[in-house]
């Protein structure tokens, strides 16, 4: 490892870092608006979503991101119907796909994380707003869930975390991320211990900025509680 | 208007929790429900704004009918508890403000989801709360609150909507005796105002400075039923009994 070669592979890896951060934060708006929407239809019990939403929390949950990642991206093309849908430009996207399978995985995990949160929410909270006239629904969207999302925050700031460092598979997918411009600088210089260091700091800096402004929303989103 | 019930009952399981409960509570009473704890009081509390739905029996209140049956609807039942509550204020003994809200947010949140206009919620929130002595915590989040000020916090709230009724469940048990007077002196104070109150408690001395009617329950059943006077001269051994202990 000198100083030179590691002037000369910064510039390289960093022209992988805007798709890694686009990545990140289409899949975490995305996965946070689909977890709030199966949030909603998990607690209310709409009858037949609510066995949707559990199905896709167990194959997302229960599977290995990679994998997910290969079926959306792969598996499509199985499907002559599907090649001829008005689908296929976006399912022939590696971009999209690997947006989709990132955005499914963390809203399977967010969604547990803010049921689990909805239920921890004292039942007083619910007897005050039912008792003042709302239905269960304007109780659950005004009052509940801005309290359970307050509480559930720390705990999704790992996942908002998590998922950053899940974009590093989407080379596979012939993304080229902060990790597929490390491969490729791999496969040429054969100077790995370099080069995946050097992409392993980048992540980290990224995961402290992370934490860093997940403390700050923290410390705002929970002052009422200390 | 005030408030009548007829042959009210509820049992949980095959528990039964409240027998042929029947009684009339007129305008601008405030009405203390005494009993030990099991008695049934704070349940037949509850079904006055329909937190419980009774298994049996009728009901009028705030202008509202309502009868109750195997057949009783849920959803049409539910639609009706909305508008219902909104006449039937609640105090509950923990207070139940929504700790993540500051004060003056606790106090605008009903009026606005219903339609109010958020400037006249926040003018009406702020009379209440120079009303109940808390002007000063207007921005405060509830958790910085004492449990005195947090439930002078709750009635407000539940002023909010101009109630006809407004009941309470337990407003001391969580308080030490010192403060006991202070909600004394608020639920007097409202009784001048012409609402309907009724107070859920086990405690004789306070029910006796507040009360205007008593009803005494044992086992889910009325056993004395009429005004204060009773306190001074019960008409049943149970009673007599209960206001010595």
């Amino acid at each position: 490892m000198n100083f030179e070669a590691i002037m000369d592979y910064l510039p390289q890896l960093l022209r992988g870092l805007e798709t890694t951060l686009e990545l990140t934060f289409a899949s975490l708006f995305s996965g946070l608006a689909l977890a709030l929407l199966f949030t909603l239809i998990l607690v209310l019990r709409f009858k037949p979503l609510e066995w949707l939403v559990k199905t896709q929390i167990l194959l997302f949950t229960g599977t290995p991101l990679l994998v997910q990642i290969f079926l959306i991206y792969y598996g499509p093309t199985q499907f002559k119907g599907l090649q001829e849908s008005f689908l296929w430009p976006l399912l022939s996207e590696p971009w999209f796909c690997a947006l989709l399978a990132l955005a499914l995985n963390s809203a399977a995990y967010s969604t547990q994380l803010f049921k689990g949160a909805v239920d921890a929410v004292p039942v007083g909270d619910w007897e005050a707003a039912l008792a003042l006239g709302m239905s269960k629904r304007q109780a659950l969207t005004r009052i509940i869930l801005p309290h359970a999302i307050r509480r559930a925050l720390p705990a999704y700031g790992n996942e908002m975390i998590l998922v950053m460092k899940g974009t590093s598979l989407v080379s596979t997918i012939t993304l080229m991320d902060l990790m597929g411009y490390a491969d490729r600088l791999n496969a040429r210089t054969y100077d790995t211990l370099t080069v995946f260091a050097l992409a392993g700091l980048i992540y980290l800096i990224m995961t402290g900025i992370m934490t860093l402004i997940i403390r700050l929303m923290e410390k705002k989103a929970l002052a009422f509680s200390q | 208007m005030g408030i009548e019930v007829q042959g009210l009952s509820k049992a949980f399981g095959s528990t039964t929790v409240l027998k042929d409960i029947s009684f009339f509570i007129p305008r601008g009473e405030t009405t203390v429900l005494l009993g030990a704890s099991g008695a049934g009081k704070s349940t037949l509390m509850r079904m006055l704004n329909l937190l419980e739905t009774p298994d049996t029996g009728t009901m009028k209140i705030a202008g509202m009918n309502f009868s109750f049956s195997e057949k009783t609807d849920e959803k049409q039942l539910n639609k009706q508890a909305s508008s219902l509550r909104r006449k039937v204020g609640m105090v509950f003994q923990q207070y139940n403000l929504w700790p993540h809200m500051t004060v003056l947010q606790n106090l605008i949140e009903a009026p606005i989801v219903q339609g109010t206009p958020k400037q006249d919620a926040i003018i009406r929130a702020k009379e209440l709360l120079d009303r109940v002595g808390l002007t000063d915590k207007t921005n405060a989040w509830p958790s910085s609150l004492s449990g005195g000020q947090q439930q002078r916090v709750a009635i407000a709230r539940a002023l909010m909507l101009s109630p006809d009724v407004l009941l309470f469940d337990e407003p001391t048990a969580a308080l030490d005796p010192a403060i006991t007077n202070q909600v004394v002196e608020v639920i007097k104070e409202l009784s001048q105002s012409g609402i309907t109150q009724v107070v859920v408690t086990h405690e004789v001395e306070f029910a006796r400075k507040i009360a205007s009617r008593v009803i005494y329950l044992e086992n889910g059943e009325i056993v004395e039923d009429g005004t204060a006077d009773h306190f001074k001269n019960p008409q049943t051994e149970a009673f007599k009994a209960y206001l010595e202990h």
